[in-house]
């Protein structure tokens, strides 16, 4: 058995069915992230496995234990909130001791698991800081120091940086993810920012209205997503239902399957390319934005709107309103499901390694 | 966290009935025929009937309005001017203008009452006048209410920003503060004068030491008859009690009409 | 200038000046620097009494009180809807049932002839039936009512500071609920904690209406006392008066310091 298993867990409240018979396993030492829009459930299921909120139905086993009518308080879990989680009223090592002192440890041992933890986060210097006087980057380092310093079985992160401006963010992903890494420890991370998914991540969980859209590594997702939700969250693919698809391709598909393009699949020339095993397009450029080293372009074809990106070279830059060619592989395009297909099994890292 | 439910309705109910047993008992009391046993043994309104055609309560009662209501005016134009004052061309002075205003929630009513009395009784002036004393005492006594009152409603409009507009549009700032700004926090304003108007309202101890013999309130008939009939008692602090709920009505409305315009 | 002249001649002629005939009365006597009257307070038993029978009623009631508030607070910050709504205008409604009127209501259910009493007669149920409403002991049920309402409305927004996430954080941590209100709850709380702490004993320790009309002389209370010594039926002493209301201030002022001390030790990391 996974060394976290969730089994069918179902959750309302009131008449809101949050969690929709969601089966999910996670392996000893991997990061998982839990991603989808707000209100989609990951924050719930994150408090559901931690305890704080209650399972109306299914299970949750940990080390093959079941703990779903465990106190939160002896399930050894350590837990990052968004923000404003540290006690106000001490100081970083107080804060950090508060977990130590229930588990009987020796003044030598307690101060010398404290150093360690923020020797890690590197902030030795704010030992006798209280968090009003820290920014809201170090308010969470010190919260992953108290959440670690226990060693607790998993470590749960709920959206801890979405409060943290984008710069500093960055930073702080990379230093959790090596944390995470020299620890070893088993991590579960909410977030709703795909990027940040991307970065961090050994497996995402793409959540949507309470069920599961897509598991599977990043770059799988981001490659193939099956669903028409998963392609537009993830890759900011260009989605064509059906009957668009055939209007400008000639080609009929299942009622059921959309299809997803990802922008910087779609070549854009001035002549007609002629590629083989490509569908190719005649369209007019209707504005361009620049995004970092990417080109985007928007493009009217027949009068459907499709994303292209381009790396940002002076040799292709393409004014408003020129008429241009689009070519796309056909391998490019891919048939994506318009919900998830109803399950029977579940989710295993097993089956997506055979998947993959 | 486990929520101790149980014990937090105990508490609840436990309080609630500590709280509402004098209220309920006085208004059955009020309308009991007579109450010497375990139940009333009928009930009447005779004594709502009596005491509301007693001149001297009645009278007790609009003396109680008129007392309370001049002081609170007072006080209220006189901290408004000078805020006025204070917000426009001193703001420095704003501190000391508080420790002033808010001398009077340390020392209590009491003490402002023996010491103006023992000052002013004999000085032959017209502060020796009781009526005139009780006044100006209790302008002292709502004047921590007054002060947070309008402070906190004049930081809420924006004065200083609200006064530069119309400044800029050729208006003097004394005119625009009168014909913009007050109206626009008058029903803050309304909410802690009908506090301070139903502290006066309720005080027994400073007309007890001024002027219970001379200007009688409805309190000081309380007083006066506390070892009357009961009963007739009962109803009238029913019907102060009413008052005085009539009071806290309008303070809610007028906060919340606050909030309202705020929010709009 | 013009306009500060209301307010002005309000605090000069009503708060400085009487205040300022206070602490001449006090020390002064006539002409020259005197501590008798307060050498009077200290020495003559009544006075003596009159000023811990105070300190007594004050603090035992704004202790149980305040004990009382917090749960009652805590129990309704935790409660929403129609019924929290309803509770809090109960609380609002008997926050102005004070004085006179509620201590007529209180002779009404638990004086001699009292309702409440006279059912217990009937009864035979012992420890009502023989209620003494008219000491210090009896007289403390009405002191206590007049805590509840306000402190419970001052303690529910400190309540509300405190955050969700550090209750899951403590439990996360296997720290229950005992511990986390004595590590983190009321520290975080203490400032308001202590600021009504302030009001209600300033409420208490100057409260006339209640003990003026239940006890009057029969047991020596400092609020009392003072108005004897201005207005009394006996011998009118204003300088003893000066000196005990001066008394009475230096109590209130004490009490404001020490609770403010505590703040100072509770308030770093809770201010910024």
């Amino acid at each position: 058995m996974a060394y976290i298993t969730f089994k069918n867990i179902n959750k309302s409240f009131g008449s809101l069915h949050v969690l929709k018979g969601i089966n999910l396993e996670v392996e000893k030492g991997e990061l998982l992230t839990l991603l989808g829009p707000s209100g989609c459930g990951k924050s719930t299921l994150l408090r559901c496995l931690a305890g704080l909120e209650e399972v109306q139905e299914g299970q949750i086993f940990l080390e093959d234990q079941d703990i779903t009518n465990l106190d939160a308080r002896l399930r050894q879990i350590g837990m990052v909130f968004q923000q404003y989680s540290l006690f106000p009223n001490m100081t970083v090592e107080q804060n950090l001791a508060f977990g130590l002192k229930i588990q009987k440890l020796s003044k030598e041992e307690m101060k010398e698991e404290i150093t360690k933890a923020l020797k890690m986060i590197g902030m030795e210097d704010k030992r006798n800081s209280y968090p009003n006087q820290l920014s809201g980057g170090q308010q969470q380092r010190v919260a992953l120091a108290r959440a670690i310093v226990t060693k607790p079985k998993v470590l749960l992160l709920d959206e801890p940086l979405s409060a943290i401006d984008a710069k500093l963010r960055k930073n702080l992903q990379i230093e959790i993810r090596r944390i995470q890494k020299e620890l070893n420890i088993t991590t579960i991370f909410v977030t709703h920012d795909q990027d940040e998914a991307m970065i961090m991540s050994d497996r995402i969980c793409l959540l949507n209205e309470g069920e599961i859209e897509q598991l599977g590594k990043p770059i799988d997702i981001y490659t193939e997503p099956k669903t028409k939700f998963a392609a537009g969250f993830i890759g900011n693919y260009n989605v064509l239902d059906p009957s668009a698809f055939s209007w400008l391709t000639g080609v009929k598909l299942d009622d059921e399957d959309s299809v997803a393009i990802r922008p910087e699949t779609i070549a854009i020339s001035r002549e007609k390319p002629n590629r083989a095993n490509a569908y190719e397009w005649q369209g007019t450029v209707l504005e361009s934005r620049s995004r970092g080293n990417v080109l985007r372009y928007t493009i009217d074809v027949n009068g459907i709107q499709i994303f292209a990106d381009t790396l940002f070279r002076s040799f292709s830059i393409f004014e408003d309103q020129e008429k241009v060619w689009l070519s796309v592989e056909k391998r490019n395009c891919l048939a994506v499901a318009d919900k998830a297909a109803k399950r029977t099994g579940y989710h295993t890292a097993a089956e997506e390694k055979k998947s993959a | 966290m486990k929520e101790h439910k149980g014990a937090m309705l105990a508490i609840k109910i436990v309080a609630a009935v500590f709280l509402l047993t004098p209220l309920v008992v006085m208004f059955i009391y009020s309308l009991a025929d007579r109450w010497i046993s375990i139940l009333p043994e009928g009930f009447t309104i005779s004594y709502y009937i009596s005491i509301l055609t007693n001149p001297a309560f009645l009278m007790g009662i609009v003396r109680g309005i008129i007392i309370s209501a001049i002081p609170v005016i007072i006080t209220n134009i006189s901290v408004l001017l000078a805020l006025y004052v204070v917000m426009v061309y001193l703001p420095d002075m704003e501190k000391v203008v508080q420790i002033f205003c808010l001398i009077p929630t340390t020392i209590n009513g009491i003490i402002v009452a023996t010491s103006v009395l023992s000052m002013y009784a004999g000085s032959g002036t017209i502060l020796a006048n009781r009526i005139v004393m009780l006044a100006c005492i209790y302008c002292v006594f709502v004047m921590p209410v007054t002060y947070q009152g309008i402070r906190n409603s004049l930081y809420a409009v924006n004065m200083k920003g609200l006064l530069e507009a119309a400044e800029m549009l050729g208006y003097r700032k004394f005119h625009s503060y009168v014909t913009v700004i007050i109206p626009s926090i008058l029903p803050g304003l309304a909410a802690s004068a009908l506090m301070g108007f139903a502290a006066l309202f309720g005080d027994f101890a400073i007309i007890k030491i001024i002027a219970s013999s001379q200007f009688e309130t409805a309190q000081a008939f309380l007083y006066r008859n506390r070892a009357a009939d009961t009963q007739e008692l009962s109803a009238s602090v029913v019907i102060l009690l009413l008052i005085t709920l009539g009071i806290n009505y309008a303070v809610h409305k007028s906060q919340n009409k606050q909030k309202e315009s705020r929010e709009k | 200038m013009l306009f500060f002249l209301p307010l002005g001649l309000i605090v000069l002629l009503f708060e400085c000046v009487p205040l300022f005939g206070m602490v001449t009365k006090a020390f002064g006597g006539d002409g020259g620097f005197t501590l008798d009257y307060f050498r009077e307070i200290i020495e003559k038993p009544v006075y003596q009494t009159a000023v811990l029978n105070s300190l007594w009623v004050t603090m035992t009631c704004t202790i149980v009180g305040l004990v009382i508030d917090f749960f009652l607070a805590m129990a309704l910050s935790r409660s929403k809807g129609r019924g929290k709504a309803l509770y809090l205008s109960i609380l609002n409604l008997t926050s102005s049932f004070s004085g006179l009127p509620l201590s007529i209501a209180f002779i009404t259910i638990l004086g001699t002839a009292g309702v409440f009493v006279l059912a217990a007669q009937e009864i035979g149920f012992a420890p009502l039936a023989n209620y003494n409403l008219y000491t210090m002991k009896g007289m403390f049920i009405v002191y206590l009512y007049f805590q509840i309402p306000m402190g419970t409305l001052l303690l529910i927004p400190t309540f509300e500071k405190v955050r969700k996430e550090w209750k899951e954080a403590a439990r996360l941590m296997n720290a229950g609920s005992a511990q986390f209100w004595l590590k983190i709850g009321i520290p975080v709380m203490m400032p308001g904690i202590l600021g009504t702490f302030n009001m209600l004993f300033s409420n208490a320790v100057a409260a006339y209406a209640t003990p003026y009309l239940l006890v009057n002389n029969n047991i020596p209370l400092l609020p009392i006392k003072v108005v004897d010594m201005f207005v009394g039926d006996v011998r009118q002493r204003p300088e003893l008066g000066s000196a005990l209301s001066i008394t009475l201030l230096a109590i209130v002022l004490i009490e404001i310091g020490l609770t403010n001390l505590c703040k100072k030790h509770f308030e770093k990391g809770t201010r910024s």
